[in-house]
C-alpha cells in the first residue's frame, strides 16, 4: 500500500465515522417522530423542540462550577433537554389532538415559537459563543483497536452510541409489546382501536410527549455532543430533515437508521470536499444534504405506505 | 342566495377594478421614470428628489403625502368588506366615512394650525392614518352586532377569536418579558407607540406591511389550493437574487424597460422556486411541506454562495472588507419612495392592487375557482374532470412568483441591493398574515398591516428597553398556535348551534360557489 492510497483510506475512514457521528440527532430526532406518525400524529415541530433541546442541555452544562462533576452535569442536561422537549410535545398533542387542529399548520407554530423563544433565551443567557464541555469519545475496549472498523464504528461519544441503540429497541417496541400494537392501530384505523377500548388520545398524547423528548433529545445530541457551543438556529433545518427521513424509511426504524447514516455521511462529505480535493464551493456543497432529500423523497413515495390516519384528527362517536 | 341581475353587475365591478389596479400597478412603476424617458422634470419636486431628502423642510413636504394615504387607507378598508359578501354594503359606507373622517381631521389640523411644524404635522398624519383604518375596521366589526346585517354572526366570531388569540399571545409574551427582568408594560408600550405613533411610525410599519402582504397573497393562492407552502423565505431570496442579478446584468438600459424586466426576473425566479415542490407534489405525491422547507436551505446556501463569489459588491472586495453583500442596483430600476426620510416605497400600492387582483383571480375567474375546488376536495375535483396535477403546480407556482415578487420589491424598494437575512422572516410571517386574514386577499390587507406593526414594535422594545426582537418569532409561533387551537371552539359552537336549529347537514360554504362562466 503505498502512501497515496493510505491517505485515501484515511479520508474515506474519516468521512465514515464523522458520518455515523452526524446521524446521531438525525437518529434521534427521527425515531421520535415515527413513533408519533406511526399514531397517525404528523408534528412538524420538531426542529423548534430540537433548537429549545439544544439550548436546554447546553444550558445546564453551561452552569457547572468549575469543581462541579462533568458527568452529572451532562446526564442533567440530556434529562433536561428531554423534559423540555416533552413539554412541548405534549403541548402539540393538546392543540393536535385534543382541538384537533391542521396539524401542518400547527407545526410550523410550534417551529416559530421554538425557534424564537431558544434565539431570545440565547441572547440572554450566552450571548456569544462560549464552549462547554462536552460528551468525551468513549472508544470501546478491545473493539476500537480493530484496524479502520475500530475508528468508524467503536470511537464515539455514548449520545452516538445511545442513538444506534435505540433502533433495535424502537424495533422492539412497535413490533414485539403490546404498546407497539396500540400505537400502530391507532394509527392505522382509530375507530376500531377505539372500539377494542384503546383509548386514542391516551396513546397519541404518549407517542407526542416522546417525540418531543427524543427531539429534545437530538438537539441537545448537537449542543453538548456533536458540537460543544450552542449558536441560534444550530438545527439548520435538521429536524425537517428528520420528519422526512420517517417517510423515507417507510416507518420502520431499520429504514429511519438507514436514511439516517446516509444524511450523516453526505452532511460529512459536505465538510470533506475540500480535503478530497475536488473544486466545489463550501456553500454549494452545504446544499448536498437538501437536494438529496428531495430526490430521496421522491423515490420514497413510490414504495412507502403511511398510516392510513395520519394527520387525520380522531373524534369519538363521530359518523 | 342573490338574484342574478345583482350578481353579473358586481362581477362585471369586479373585472373593472381588476382592471384599475393593473393600470395603478403599471402607473407606481412608471412614475419615477418619466424624467429618463422626456427628459423633462414631470413631478414634483418634492417627488422626483425623494431619495435625497434631508432637510427638515423637505420632510416637512412629504408628511403632507400622508393626507391623502389616509383617505386611500379609509377607502381601501371601505372597499374590503363591499367585494367580499352579498350584505355588507353598510359596513362599507361606514368604512369610507371613516375615511372621510380622516380627511376631516386634516382639514380641521390646518385650518387650526397655520404654522404647524414637521413635528405637529407628523403626529397629525399619524393620527389621521389610524383614524381611518380603524375606524373602517372598527365601524365594520360593529355593523355585525345583532340585528345589523353587514356581517355574519360567524365572521364576527372568527374575528373576535383572532383578537383573543392575539391577547392570549403577547399575554404569554410579557409573561416572558418579565421572567427576563425587564417591565412588559414599559416594553410593550415603547413597541407600540414606535410602530403606530406619527407618520414615521406609520411608515416603518407599512414598509414591512408591504413584503408581508405579497406573502401573504401567495400563501392565501396556495392554501386555497390545498397547497402547503413553507417555501416563502427560499421564494423570497430566488426573487431578490435574481432581480438584483438582472439589473446590474442589463444596467445600461433605460429604467421603462429595465424595472419591468427587474420584476418579472424576481416573479419568475419565485415561480419556479415554487413550482419545483408544486410540481413534484402533482406528479409524485411528495409532501410539499417538507420539499418546500429543503428549497429554503438550498436557497440560503445558493444567496451565501452568490454573495461570497460571483455577485458580491466590487467595492467590498476592493476595500477587503469581503462583506457579503451585492453592488448598489443601478438607480433606474429603484422604486419611488413615498414618503422621505422613511423607506415607503411605491411597492406597497403594487401590493396593495395585487391584493385586488389576486381576490379577482380567485373568486371571479374560472381558473381561480378550479384552484380552490382541488383544495377543497381534491376527489371531487377529479371526478368533476379537472386535471388536478395542474392545479397544483399552478397554484404552488403563482403562490412562489407573488413570494418572488415580494423579494424583488423588497431589493428595488428598501435595500437597493441584496444582503444576507434580506428574507427577515417573510416567509413565515406571511403565512401568519395570511392565516389571520382567513386565507382571504383582501382581509389579509389588515393583516399585514397589523404584523408589519410587530415587527416594528419588537425592533423598538430591543432599541427601549433591551428586549431581543426575536421575541417577535415566540409571538408570531404563540398566534399561530393558538388561532388553529381556536378553532376547535368556533367549530364546536357551530356544532351546537347546528344540533339545536336542526340545519341541513351539509354546510353550504364546504362548496366553492360557481363562477357565472363556468356555469353557463
Amino acid at each position: 500500500m503505498n502512501g497515496g492510497e493510505r491517505d485515501a483510506l484515511m479520508v474515506v475512514v474519516g468521512i465514515l465515522a464523522q458520518g455515523l457521528r452526524f446521524a446521531t440527532p438525525y437518529l434521534y430526532a427521527a425515531l421520535g417522530e415515527m413513533f408519533g406518525q406511526l399514531s397517525g400524529l404528523l408534528n412538524l415541530g420538531v426542529d423548534g423542540i430540537m433548537l429549545m433541546g439544544a439550548f436546554a442541555g447546553f444550558y445546564v452544562v453551561y452552569q457547572k462550577p468549575p469543581e462541579g462533576d462533568i458527568a452529572v452535569y451532562l446526564l442533567l442536561g440530556v434529562l433536561v433537554a428531554a423534559a423540555a422537549g416533552a413539554a412541548m410535545g405534549l403541548a402539540m398533542a393538546v392543540i393536535s389532538v385534543t382541538f384537533g387542529a391542521e396539524q401542518g399548520i400547527s407545526g410550523i407554530g410550534m417551529y416559530m415559537f421554538g425557534f424564537g423563544l431558544s434565539s431570545l433565551l440565547i441572547k440572554v443567557t450566552v450571548g456569544g459563543p462560549t464552549p462547554v464541555e462536552y460528551f468525551p469519545e468513549v472508544p470501546i475496549p478491545v473493539l476500537s483497536d480493530l484496524p479502520l472498523v475500530g475508528e468508524v464504528f467503536f470511537s464515539h461519544n455514548l449520545m452516538t452510541y445511545g442513538a444506534y441503540l435505540l433502533v433495535p429497541v424502537s424495533w422492539w417496541v412497535i413490533n414485539r409489546t403490546t404498546l407497539g400494537l396500540s400505537i400502530r392501530a391507532v394509527g392505522q384505523n382509530p375507530e376500531a382501536a377505539d372500539s377494542l377500548g384503546v383509548s386514542v388520545a391516551r396513546v397519541r398524547y404518549f407517542t407526542a410527549a416522546l417525540g418531543g423528548a427524543f427531539a429534545g433529545v437530538a438537539g441537545a445530541s448537537l449542543s453538548i455532543a456533536l458540537y460543544h457551543v450552542i449558536q441560534e438556529n444550530i438545527t439548520n433545518g435538521l429536524g425537517f430533515i428528520a420528519v422526512a427521513l420517517v417517510y423515507f424509511g417507510a416507518w420502520t426504524p431499520a429504514g429511519v437508521l438507514i436514511g439516517s447514516v446516509l444524511f450523516g455521511v453526505v452532511s460529512a462529505l459536505g465538510l470533506w470536499i475540500q480535503t478530497l480535493g475536488w473544486e466545489i464551493d463550501s456553500n454549494l456543497a452545504a446544499m448536498l444534504p437538501y437536494v438529496v432529500t428531495i430526490v430521496v423523497l421522491v423515490f420514497s413515495v413510490q414504495r412507502a405506505r403511511q398510516p392510513a390516519a395520519l394527520t387525520k384528527p380522531f373524534e369519538r362517536g363521530e359518523g | 342566495m342573490e338574484n342574478a341581475s345583482s350578481s353579473t353587475s358586481r362581477f362585471s365591478i369586479a373585472h373593472a377594478l381588476a382592471l384599475a389596479c393593473a393600470i395603478l400597478i403599471l402607473v407606481a412603476f412608471l412614475l419615477p421614470w418619466t424624467r429618463a424617458v422626456s427628459g423633462a422634470d414631470l413631478l414634483p419636486r418634492s417627488w422626483s428628489e425623494l431619495d435625497n431628502v434631508t432637510s427638515e423642510r423637505d420632510i416637512f413636504a412629504t408628511y403632507i403625502f400622508f393626507v391623502p394615504a389616509a383617505a386611500i387607507g379609509g377607502i381601501l378598508a371601505g372597499l374590503l368588506p363591499f367585494f367580499d359578501a352579498r350584505r355588507r354594503q353598510t359596513a362599507a359606507y361606514l368604512a369610507l366615512a371613516s375615511g372621510l373622517a380622516a380627511l376631516a381631521y386634516y382639514a380641521l389640523f390646518f385650518l387650526e394650525n397655520n404654522q404647524p411644524t414637521p413635528v405637529d404635522v407628523n403626529e397629525a398624519a399619524g393620527v389621521g392614518f389610524w383614524l381611518a383604518l380603524g375606524g373602517a375596521l372598527g365601524l365594520t366589526l360593529l355593523s355585525a352586532l345583532p340585528g345589523s346585517k353587514s356581517l355574519t354572526r360567524k365572521q364576527a366570531l372568527d374575528l373576535l377569536t383572532l383578537v383573543l388569540a392575539t391577547l392570549a399571545a403577547l399575554a404569554v409574551g410579557s409573561f416572558l418579558i418579565a421572567l427576563l427582568g425587564k417591565d412588559p408594560i414599559e416594553a410593550y408600550s415603547a413597541g407600540f407607540s414606535g410602530a403606530v405613533s406619527g407618520a414615521n411610525g406609520v411608515a416603518q410599519t407599512l414598509v414591512k406591511a408591504t413584503p408581508l402582504l405579497l406573502v401573504g397573497l401567495g400563501i392565501c393562492i396556495a392554501f386555497r389550493g390545498g397547497m402547503i407552502n413553507i417555501g416563502g423565505e427560499g421564494q423570497i431570496l430566488l426573487g431578490a437574487l435574481a432581480a438584483t442579478a438582472c439589473s446590474l446584468i442589463f444596467r445600461d438600459q433605460p429604467g421603462i424597460i429595465l424595472a419591468p424586466l427587474t420584476v418579472l426576473a424576481g416573479a419568475l425566479a419565485g415561480a419556479v422556486w415554487g413550482g419545483i415542490p408544486g410540481f413534484l407534489k402533482a406528479k409524485w405525491g411528495v409532501n410539499e411541506i417538507l420539499s418546500t422547507v429543503m428549497m429554503n436551505q438550498i436557497a440560503v446556501q445558493l444567496m451565501y454562495y452568490l454573495l461570497r463569489g460571483p455577485m458580491i459588491d466590487p467595492e467590498q472586495v476592493a476595500a477587503g472588507t469581503g462583506y457579503p453583500q451585492s453592488e448598489a442596483m443601478p438607480r433606474q430600476v429603484w422604486l419611488l419612495r413615498l414618503a422621505p426620510p422613511s423607506r415607503l416605497n411605491a411597492g406597497l400600492i403594487i401590493a396593495l392592487a395585487l391584493a385586488v387582483v389576486v381576490y379577482v383571480f380567485l373568486w371571479r375567474t374560472s381558473i381561480g375557482y378550479r384552484i380552490r375546488a382541488v383544495g377543497q376536495n381534491i376527489h371531487a375535483a377529479r371526478y368533476a374532470g379537472m386535471n388536478v396535477s395542474t392545479y397544483m403546480t399552478l397554484s404552488m407556482t403563482l403562490s412562489g412568483a407573488l413570494c418572488g415578487l415580494a423579494g424583488a420589491i423588497e431589493v428595488m424598494g428598501v435595500n437597493h441591493r441584496i444582503l444576507e437575512g434580506i428574507s427577515g422572516g417573510y416567509g413565515f410571517s406571511g403565512i401568519v398574515a395570511a392565516l389571520f386574514g382567513g386565507l382571504h386577499p383582501l382581509w389579509t390587507v389588515p393583516a399585514s398591516v397589523v404584523f408589519g406593526g410587530l415587527y416594528v414594535a419588537a425592533q423598538r422594545m430591543q432599541q427601549a428597553v433591551q428586549v431581543p426582537a426575536v421575541v417577535r418569532d415566540v409571538i408570531l409561533g404563540l398566534i399561530v398556535l393558538f388561532v388553529v387551537s381556536s378553532d376547535y371552539f368556533v367549530r364546536r359552537r357551530s356544532r351546537q348551534r347546528a344540533v339545536v336549529e336542526e340545519a341541513p347537514a351539509l354546510d353550504g360554504s364546504a362548496v366553492p360557489e360557481l363562477p357565472k362562466e363556468t356555469a353557463a
